[in-house]
């Protein structure tokens, strides 16, 4: 008899209860919520050790990648940046003396897209080597210069197809030992840039994976230890959103937190690494600001280490009210 | 309200802990479910509750057959259901406010309502003024009335109560009586599993008499 209205309906409450009405139950909504924050937060606090480590592993690992990419960015920035227009460095052979060399700049001084041409003796080169270096000592130990003259052309163009032509000539020349185009150096960089920012990449997946575990894991113990209290709140009829809520909140916490030390610590690495920065873009005569990371990343950063710590909560407890013989055929 | 249909339970390790059992409670009545230690008295509570399954037979509650519950309906299930357990189940981490509450805050109630009711509830059991208390600095008796307080609280349309007096003394068992047959009054089906002679003499409500999971008396009330 009666199994007919069992199955679309929940049952009816009992005759007594009073009609709540849906203000009340937002009202009530949010007052859960209010208290499974605080709660959740006081229980956090209760346990400040295991807390702080699973912050700690959440943080060391999403602050990793993500240090690692900020300073790829800023490599790749530098790279950018890079004087436009292409330069070739003729290496000339040690043959090859200082008049024969002013033969050889009116000659390249001839060609088309030359915006000027220097000329760098190898004594000259010595000299800017150990004003740069500081490296007095080392070079004394060679009987004589190992440095070559070097001319250094610089185009009007930054196409590298013109560049590469003009290489190409070049390097047919008797004087000349070795020629390099230092646009190819950028493009290397940038490609070496470019698979390091891959690796970067699959890094974080692998370290997000690490973190999705961990909180998995300390729910996992947070829920063994609540185990009897699930039992309880279960037996006065306490839903599975109910019970998963507090996790949650603790999942989500974690992966906050875990965030927002990350995104400091990187921040702080960062800020230890201008000065050396400074230090040498002087010695190039010029200057660069280490950039951080902008509101975007930051904001992309937490809520990826948020995301994990939901979803890494949902899931332990999902498998743990999986494990509940409840009296229902599963539907 | 309540009815069971050759109700058969055998626990995973063969133990036959009901046979074949039938009966069926209606609002407003209160029964005594009687019998030995391991007669079958709170395996047939929990099989109303849901706690069990039974593996013959259908449990039919407010014309539902529980077998149909689905799995997220459980919990709404319950809410109707007020329960005194015989290990009481109480959160020993909480005070006996939050406990007595606890049915209120699964239901979504408002803190206010939650007030009101809960201190209504701690009223009736004689346990006002513990409601700071943590329940483990309580006697036993006390805790069972927290137990108590808490089956109530919901306004269930059904009342279980397993053992409800074991720890009580004949006054708080004649009070704890008073309390079930006030529900009663208002059409609740009180179900009160009790080994407690000297009680089920005294109140001469119905009696099912369990014997080693068989229902030897009461079928018919
Ligand atoms: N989970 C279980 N697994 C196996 N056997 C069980 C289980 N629960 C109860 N039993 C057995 O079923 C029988 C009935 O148990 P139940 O708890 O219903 O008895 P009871 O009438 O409530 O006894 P008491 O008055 O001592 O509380 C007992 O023999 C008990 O050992
Ligand atoms: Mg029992």
């Amino acid at each position: 008899m009666g199994r007919n209205n069992m199955e679309s309906r929940p049952p009816k409450r009992g005759a007594s209860n009073r009609q709540v009405f849906w203000r009340d139950n937002i009202a009530a909504y949010f007052a859960q919520h209010r208290a499974v924050l605080s709660d959740t937060l006081d229980r956090l606090w209760s346990t400040p050790l295991s807390t702080l480590m699973t912050v700690a592993v959440v943080a060391v690992a999403i602050a990793l990648p993500s240090g690692l990419y900020v300073l790829l960015a800023n490599v790749q920035q530098v790279a950018k940046n890079w004087d436009g227009n292409a330069q070739i460095s003729l290496f000339l052979k040690d043959s090859v003396d200082p008049s024969q060399a002013q033969n050889l700049l009116a000659k390249i001084e001839q060609q088309a897209h030359i915006s000027r041409v220097e000329y760098i003796s190898k004594e000259d080169a010595l000299i800017e080597f150990e004003a740069v270096s500081g490296y007095t000592e080392l070079l004394e130990e060679f009987d004589e210069n190992p440095l070559p003259s070097v001319i250094v052309v610089y185009l009007d163009s930054p196409a590298l197809d013109v560049a590469e032509h003009l290489k190409q000539q070049v390097i047919q020349w008797d004087e000349v030992q070795f020629a390099q185009l230092d646009a190819e150096w950028v493009r290397k960089l940038q490609s070496i840039v470019n698979l390091a920012k891959s690796i970067v990449i699959a890094l974080a997946v692998g370290l997000a994976l690490a973190v999705f575990l961990v909180v998995i894991n300390t729910i996992r113990l947070a829920i063994e230890n609540k185990k009897n209290e699930i039992e309880i709140h279960q037996l006065v009829g306490a839903t599975n959103s109910f019970i998963r809520r507090p996790f949650l909140y603790i999942g989500a916490w974690f992966g906050l937190a875990g965030g927002v030390f990350a995104i400091f610590s990187v921040e702080l690495l960062l800020l230890s690494l201008q000065a050396s920065v400074t230090d040498l873009a002087n010695q190039y005569q010029s200057q660069y600001l280490i950039q951080g990371m902008d509101f975007q990343s930051v904001l992309f950063i937490l809520m990826a280490s948020v995301s994990l710590g939901l979803s890494g909560a949902w899931i332990a407890v999902e498998r743990h009210l999986a494990g509940y013989e409840f009296f229902a055929p599963k539907p | 309200m309540i009815q069971f249909d050759q109700v058969t339970k055998k626990y995973p390790n063969g133990h036959q802990a009901l046979s074949q059992v039938s009966f069926a409670i209606e609002p407003g009545q209160i029964a005594f479910l009687t019998g030995n230690s391991g007669a079958g008295k709170s395996t047939l509570l929990k099989l109303i509750m849901l706690l069990e399954k039974p593996s013959q037979g259908s449990v039919i509650v407010n014309k539902q057959n529980v077998a149909h519950i689905k799995r997220r309906h459980v919990p709404l299930y319950r809410r109707q259901i007020g329960m005194v357990h015989q290990n009481h189940q109480l959160l020993f981490d909480r005070s006996v406010f939050d406990n007595v509450a606890l049915p209120l805050v699964v239901s979504g109630y408002q803190p206010k309502e939650i007030g009101r009711r809960v201190r209504a509830a701690l009223d009736k059991v004689g346990l006002l003024s513990k409601e700071k208390l943590n329940p483990i600095n309580l006697s036993g008796g006390e805790q069972q009335r927290v137990g108590i307080a808490r089956a109530v609280v919901n306004k269930p349309s059904i009342l279980l109560a397993d053992e409800p007096t074991g720890n009580l003394d004949p006054d708080l068992s004649a009070d704890t009586m008073d309390l079930f047959m006030q529900f009663s009054r208002v059409g609740v089906a009180v179900l009160i599993a009790s080994h407690d002679l000297a009680l089920i003499e005294r109140y001469k409500h119905r009696q099912l008499a369990l014997d080693k999971g068989r229902l030897l008396s009461g079928a018919l009330g």
